[in-house]
């Protein structure tokens, strides 16, 4: 079926189609929420929510740009506004500035584990680091969508390199301890 | 075999094509409340209708003046406030201070007694006196009983000062009588004295009051006197506890009164005197004319025109108020699209008596064609294209009952009544782009005629007696045309809005 139509179909709001593009999108829109959530539930919570979105604003999709792009920019949006409704946000704004690198040495290292560490970093260096490194947005735009300074931007996506690569050395060290031959 | 790796890589390309499955229960969870969506659609409006009813319900409740519960509950308040917090507490320490102070109080009195006696008389007379003294004692102890249970803090005060007197008085007494018996011994029997003391009362009709001296009965009088004063302060002690639950409802009196006081206060404020000044717009419920039936189907436009006037109002009671006035009312409207022109022909309208002096002139409505003229004759007649004018003016004096809603700093209230209209001011002009003449007066006007009044009232307190209020009312005109309407009924709208002083 043409993308179109069923958007289309959606529009009109045809349960059927609905369903579709549901099972069409979720995997990828369930990643999203899954990188951006504090866990598994709060995800499904968030993946719920966010189609309810969609469904609803639909009609305002003009065919213009990826219907994909679209997609995600509401759910990541439907995210940051659960956040927006905490205070998280409006705490201090704190500026450190050391945008270095952070290398590491490479490894297959699982996919599970990079997403927990990400889920167990604080709410905002979550989302800093996930709309930065994994989305792909500018420190300006992450400074608006989350009413900060540019500068906090960056250092919290600083600081939640180092986090996570702690708990990425941290996680090999005690995978050689248990599995010494391994190496 | 490592290389050294950036962080970013290495999360961008794990997470690269990053898919992962949700729960089956998610899709149903979307798809319940897509359906609870579509459910809600209709909710709203009825929700919202309801919000309003609820919010208009509220306010009546909390505005109503009569409502009755909330003056019950203060009435409860101030009943527990008296009995619990200010009196109870006092009544618990008076009742303790009373049985500590009496007691040793008591317990003196008789020992003087018995000390002076035992000084001053060694005869039989005096044992007899100290029994009685001791049954004196036992009185005072029966006093002092009563007094433990005596509840009003101030009346057992008193009563401890009966007793510091009474005891004062007995001792001097004694002392007086012990003299006296000293000396009565040689004159009268021991009996004789027995009986002055063990029957108080009787003392006086005694034969010993001849034998004792004059200064002596006066004492002794005292003494009874202040025993039956005891007896007594004891029984309003009593009484006191009795009532303790009736003095309450007398506080209560006290406040219904004080209430009932500043509502008579409020109420004395019976009249008003108002002013108004009041955009009137004249309308019709159906378009016909009372001037001719052939202007039927004219389109008609209502002008604009303002009344004043002055008024007195009467309060009957908080919720309602009698009221009348004057009013200057005029109103005109326009009948569209007629042509008039100077003709030799009597005027053909039905509903107008020309003004004697004026030149007869036709007028018809320019849309139907004049059959009697031939289309040349029509162009040669110099018709005038424009509107006839109609203009009534009355004297109003309405008759109306008001009913507050509100009746705060700011207030609500229904207006219904009737007005009587004395006519006035009775003209019709066809006016033209050019010019307008005085065509005559209406002959189908009542002189006098009756409306009947709705009105919706908002008013608000300022300074302590004035008051600025709006009052929307619609005049539906009963009999404006004694006969040939024309199908024109018409009503009266005016925003009475004005000031008014309460007195």
């Amino acid at each position: 079926m043409d993308l179109n139509q069923l958007i289309n179909d959606c529009k009109n709001n045809e349960r059927k189609a609905q369903e579709q593009l549901y099972r069409l999108y979720s995997p990828k829109l369930f990643a999203v929420c899954l990188k951006y959530s504090r866990n598994y539930t709060e995800a499904q919570d968030n993946l719920q929510d966010g189609f309810l979105i969609i469904f609803n604003k639909i009609e305002q999709f003009s065919f213009k740009g990826s219907f994909e792009g679209w997609l995600k920019r509401i759910m990541i949006n439907n995210v940051l506004q659960q956040y927006r409704n905490q205070t998280f946000l409006s705490l201090v704004n704190e500026e450190i500035e050391d945008d270095y690198e952070i290398d590491l040495d490479d490894e297959s290292i699982s996919l599970d584990f990079l997403l927990k560490i990400i889920q167990e970093l604080p709410d905002r260096y979550r989302l800093v680091f996930n709309l930065y490194v994994l989305d792909g947005y500018s420190h300006q735009e992450i400074a608006e969508m989350l009413s900060i300074n540019i500068g906090t931007s960056k250092s919290n996506l600083a600081r939640s390199k180092m986090i996570l690569k702690n708990k990425i050395e941290q996680y090999k060290n005690e995978e050689n301890k248990t599995f010494p031959s391994a190496k | 075999m490592s290389e050294r790796k950036n962080i970013d890589r290495l999360f961008q390309e794990s997470f690269k094509d990053f898919e992962a499955t949700p729960m089956e229960t998610a899709w149903s969870n979307i798809e319940a409340k897509l359906d609870e969506k579509k459910k809600r659609r209709i909710i709203p409006f009825w929700w919202k209708l309801t919000g309003v009813a609820a919010v208009f319900l509220i306010g009546l409740l909390l505005v109503m003046p009569g409502l009755q519960p909330e003056i019950k509950t203060k009435n409860a308040v101030v009943i527990e406030t008296n009995a619990k917090d200010t009196e109870a507490p006092e009544i618990i320490n008076s009742t303790k201070k009373n049985s500590a102070n009496v007691k040793p109080v008591i317990k003196d009195n008789s020992e003087t007694l018995v000390n002076n006696s035992a000084i001053k008389e060694k005869n039989n007379v005096a044992e007899k006196k100290i029994n009685n003294a001791s049954e004196e004692k036992n009185k005072t102890r029966i006093v002092s009983h009563s007094t433990q249970t005596k509840v009003d803090q101030n009346k057992t005060k008193t009563s401890r000062l009966l007793n510091e007197r009474w005891k004062e008085k007995h001792i001097n007494n004694w002392e007086n009588n012990s003299l006296i018996t000293e000396k009565s011994s040689q004159i009268a029997d021991s009996d004789q004295n027995k009986n002055i003391i063990q029957t108080d009362n009787n003392l006086t009709n005694n034969n010993s009051s001849k034998i004792n001296k004059s200064i002596n009965l006066d004492e002794l009088k005292d003494a009874t006197n202040a025993n039956s004063k005891i007896v007594t302060t004891e029984k309003k002690v009593n009484d006191t506890t009795k009532i303790n639950g009736v003095t309450t409802n007398a506080l209560e009196e006290l406040l219904n009164e004080k209430e009932s006081k500043t509502k008579q206060k409020s109420k004395e404020s019976r009249w008003v005197i108002a002013s108004n000044v009041t955009p009137v717009f004249l309308g019709s419920v159906t378009n016909g004319s009372p001037i001719d039936p052939s202007f039927e189907d004219n389109s008609k436009t209502y002008n604009t025109s303002f009344s004043f006037g002055v008024g007195v109002c009467y309060a009957l009671n908080n919720k309602y108020s009698v009221r009348t006035g004057i009013n200057k009312m005029s109103f005109d409207y326009n009948t569209n699209g007629i042509a008039f022109y100077a003709s030799i022909d009597s005027n053909t309208i039905t509903n107008i008596s020309a003004s004697a002096n004026n030149t007869p002139i036709i007028v018809e409505d320019a849309n139907q064609i004049n059959n009697a003229l031939l289309p040349f004759e029509n162009d040669l007649i110099n018709k005038n294209k424009g509107y006839l004018n109609q203009k009534l003016g009355y004297y109003e004096v309405p008759l109306e009952l008001t009913y507050s809603l509100i009746n705060k700093r700011f207030g609500v209230k229904i207006i219904g009544g009737i007005s009587t209209f004395f006519l006035d001011e009775n003209s019709i002009t066809a006016v033209s782009d050019t010019f307008s003449t005085d065509l005559g007066k209406a002959n189908n006007l009542n002189d006098v005629h009756f409306s009947t009044n709705l009105g919706f009232g908002l008013k608000y307190g300022f300074m302590k007696s004035f008051e600025f209020s709006v009052e929307p009312t619609i005049k539906y005109q009963l009999n404006t045309f004694s006969s040939n309407s024309g199908n024109f009924k018409p009503y009266v709208y005016g925003i009475y809005s004005g000031i008014s002083y309460k007195f």
